[in-house]
């Protein structure tokens, strides 16, 4: 069984060497496959006998033999040659299934131009006549599998490279093309060190020398694929969004309510001294994603103050990014909240005051209850008609209305000579949580609606939430003496702010949150939370500019302050 | 930590691709991974993992970051069966350990994407017939399937999923349409999955009939 025909082989296979077959496939790769597998299964006819002989008696895949036979036609004796494949030259095995019948080389010359081949000819022998050994070791060198590690644009790059490792018979080793990424060869520490400039797929070519290389003999040389990624900073496109469009919608808005510091106590006007009263500012911006489309901000925020009664509304609502018309679902659902809360105060307060009062007195769960009745008919109904307003403007247009699906974070607060208020109702991912710097402490005003997999949340538009218990489940109330901030978010800032649900709750992010919006990021962006700083909206939109790798949906924050 | 986009590609490798229909995937593959480096939401989220399938099934990539990935070689047997069943039956394995599902303290990945490439049929139709249900349960964002060349049974593919494509031939111009398209899906798959809520509600069980 051992009788291999690998002269026979030889002189088949013969026209180009692997070498040359090599540098040709590199050359002309995409060209020659397609035509040279045509040709190959000619070739199998005579491949495939001697292949699977050999893989019977010896367990070895045939396709390797195949290429080792045409690798090593220096080698005399079959018998001798088998052996050696067995016992120590290293299996060419990168490039197994590429073998080429002489029938090839002349269709493959017949489509270069004389220039192509004159080239060809001149990179193959490179000036010098190689020995059968030279010839050997040059295969080897070539079929050695060599991978570098992709690299990326300005950043850093420093790889091991030690060719003793791959081949112990090569000296000194040099790379063309490695300086024009930026990067070089420290023969020294054997690495290759630098700072990548040009993306792309570079092919570089390495250079060795034998140890025993003397003037006359030949340098080797083969070529090396390295990856350079681009930065994705560079890559993100800002596309306007086309203002034709259903729906338009600004790719950023910015607010800010300004509730001035009121005279109060005192008795017939004297002693009476100045009330701070807190002001809120939101900002919202679409995302990369969709500006890298040219796609509209699903985001909305809305936000009112009411001198009358002196309660606060602030709604922020995050319209599904895979909704055609979410933009509309939470621009709607925000502006119908501002007007519902509005009416229901003014309806309801005298008695809300009073429960929450009494509620403050005594916590039992009788108040407690009295109260949370009174704030489900101001934000639950308010959620609902949020619902039953975007059901409508989706029949009125003939669209389902799962195309307008969104988020909705809400809350009302007032100040009472005891503490503050602060009624929540949130449907969705995104957060509101009420910090306190100084208290070192954080409440959470609901919990995120959250799946398996990224992405997944509820929505207000979905049945199971419209239903009144499922509404009076997700309400939230208490009194807080005072705080800090109070904000609502969308998951575009929460995802990369707080990355887990579980790290909602930890007083150290909100720390960080209120530290980075107070000028401790990147960019040095610092919002200025002084009373009534109108300039503070601006400097918000700017911060939502923040950088967090692969976090990069619309940005929505709302606070209260 | 960031979300992740899970892709995975299922390539066959039977006897019937060798030669020129593998080197055409090979070229399709490694223009597609150039194209895909130059999106940004890709290059920042989506990992890959190769799985191919003969009459063994290798994993010969697992899910790595595009960022750091480099093209394995692709190896086809002089012949033999399709084992479409059983590579599917290690795509669950490797999904259920490498898939991260979201839990309060970790982030979940996004729904992975599942591509198939065959120019023929399952040859072990059992195993394929009973590992569907079981593909079904991983909520894969999107399967989308790609009969190439004469032989390929689309039929079969159906009942995996209702995304079935097919390629007439298996040359490296049709290869390279198919992974420019496999591409275009990926970018986008970031953005268009996630909201719908059906995806989260698993598939009633079988004793489980309509009411009329």
């Amino acid at each position: 069984m051992r009788r291999l025909p690998s002269k026979k082989l030889e002189i088949e296979i013969g026209g180009l060497n692997n070498q040359q077959f090599l540098e040709f496939r590199e050359k002309y790769a995409g060209k020659i496959t397609a035509f040279a597998f045509e040709k190959f299964k000619e070739f199998q006819g005579l491949a495939n006998p001697i292949a699977s002989a050999i893989e019977n008696e010896n367990g070895v895949k045939a396709s390797t033999i195949v290429e080792w036979n045409i690798a090593e036609t220096n080698v005399k004796s079959e018998e001798k040659g088998l052996e050696k494949q067995e016992n120590s030259v290293e299996l060419p095995i990168e490039n197994v299934n590429i073998t080429i019948p002489e029938k090839i080389e002349v269709t493959a010359k017949q489509e270069l131009d004389t220039q192509q081949k004159e080239e060809m000819q001149q990179t193959n022998n490179q000036g010098y006549s190689l020995s059968d050994k030279e010839k050997a070791f040059d295969i080897q060198i070539k079929n050695k599998q060599i991978t570098l590690p992709n690299g990326k644009v300005n950043q850093g790059y420093c790889s091991d490279f030690d060719v003793e490792k791959l081949l112990p018979e090569i000296t000194e080793v040099t790379f063309e093309g490695l300086e024009d990424v930026g990067l070089k060869y420290d023969k020294e520490n054997k690495q290759i060190k630098g700072t990548p400039n040009t993306p792309g797929d570079h092919k570089l070519i390495l250079k060795c020398k034998r140890k025993d290389w003397e003037e006359g003999k030949p340098i080797f040389e083969r070529q090396v694929a390295l990856i350079i990624n681009p930065d994705p900073r560079s890559l993100w496109k800002n596309i306007a969004t086309p203002q034709d469009i259903d729906y338009f919608k600004p790719d950023e808005a910015k607010g800010f309510v300004k509730v001035l510091s009121k005279k109060d106590g005192g008795f017939l006007g004297i002693g009476k001294k100045e009330i701070r009263r807190k002001d809120i500012v939101a900002a919202s911006q679409r995302g990369r994603s969709h500006a890298h489309e040219g796609k509209a901000r699903d985001d909305d925020f809305a936000l009112n103050f009411d001198e009358t009664t002196e309660w606060y509304t602030i709604v922020v609502a995050d319209g599904a990014g895979s909704a055609q018309c979410s933009r509309k679902g939470s621009e709607i659902a925000c502006k119908t909240v501002i007007e519902v809360c509005k009416r229901k105060i003014l309806e309801l307060n005298t008695d809300f005051e009073k429960q929450i009062k009494m509620f403050h007195t005594n916590t039992s769960d009788a108040n407690r209850k009295l109260a949370g009745d009174i704030l489900y008919k101001i934000i639950g109904v308010a959620a609902f008609a949020a619902y039953k307003e975007i059901e409508k403007e989706a029949q009125g247009k003939g669209n389902p209305v799962k195309d307008y699906s969104t988020t909705l974070l809400l809350t009302i607060c007032k100040k009472f000579e005891f503490g503050w208020f602060v009624g929540a109702f949130w449907v969705g991912d995104g957060g509101i949580g009420i910090y306190d710097k100084e208290k070192n402490y954080v409440k959470i005003l609901g919990e995120p609606d959250g799946g398996e997999f990224a992405g997944q949340t509820r929505f207000l538009t979905m049945p199971e939430i419209m239903q009144s218990e499922e509404i009076y489940r997700r309400l939230r109330f208490d009194i807080y003496d005072d705080f800090t901030a109070l904000i609502l978010m969308t998951d575009g800032i929460t995802d990369p702010k707080f990355e887990t649900d579980a790290n909602l709750n930890k007083i150290e992010k909100w720390h960080d949150l209120w530290e980075d919006l107070n000028g401790k990021n990147e960019d040095s962006v610092r919002v200025d939370f002084t009373d009534d700083n109108e300039e503070s909206a601006a400097q918000l939109l700017k911060w939502l500019d923040f950088w967090s790798q692969g976090n990069h949906d619309d940005r929505t924050i709302a606070i209260l302050f | 930590m960031m979300r992740r986009l899970p892709v995975y590609l299922l390539l066959d490798t039977s006897g019937s691709m060798r030669g020129e229909p593998i080197e055409s995937v090979k070229v399709g593959l490694e223009a597609m991974i150039a194209s895909l480096r130059q999106d940004p939401f890709a290059l920042e989220s989506v990992y890959i993992s190769i799985i191919t399938f003969d009459r063994d099934v290798k994993q010969i990539m697992p899910l790595t970051e595009l960022e750091n990935m480099q093209i394995p070689e692709i190896q086809t047997p002089e012949s033999g069966p399709t084992h479409l069943g059983a590579a599917l039956e290690l795509l669950c394995q490797k999904v259920d350990s490498e898939v991260q599902l979201s839990t309060p303290e970790r982030k979940g990945d996004w729904m992975p994407l599942l591509f198939i490439m065959t120019d023929g049929k399952p040859s072990d139709t059992k195993a394929y017939t009973d590992v569907i249900p079981e593909i079904k349960k991983r909520h894969f964002g999107s399967i989308i399937a790609c009969a190439a060349g004469a032989q390929a049974d689309s039929k079969s593919l159906e009942l995996l999923t209702h995304q079935v494509y097919s390629l007439d031939t298996t040359d490296s111009a049709t290869f390279r349409q198919f992974f420019k398209w496999v591409s275009a899906s990926v970018s986008a798959g970031n953005r268009s999955i996630g909201a719908s809520d059906e995806l989260l509600l698993p598939p009633p069980p079988p004793e489980v009939h309509t009411v009329i």
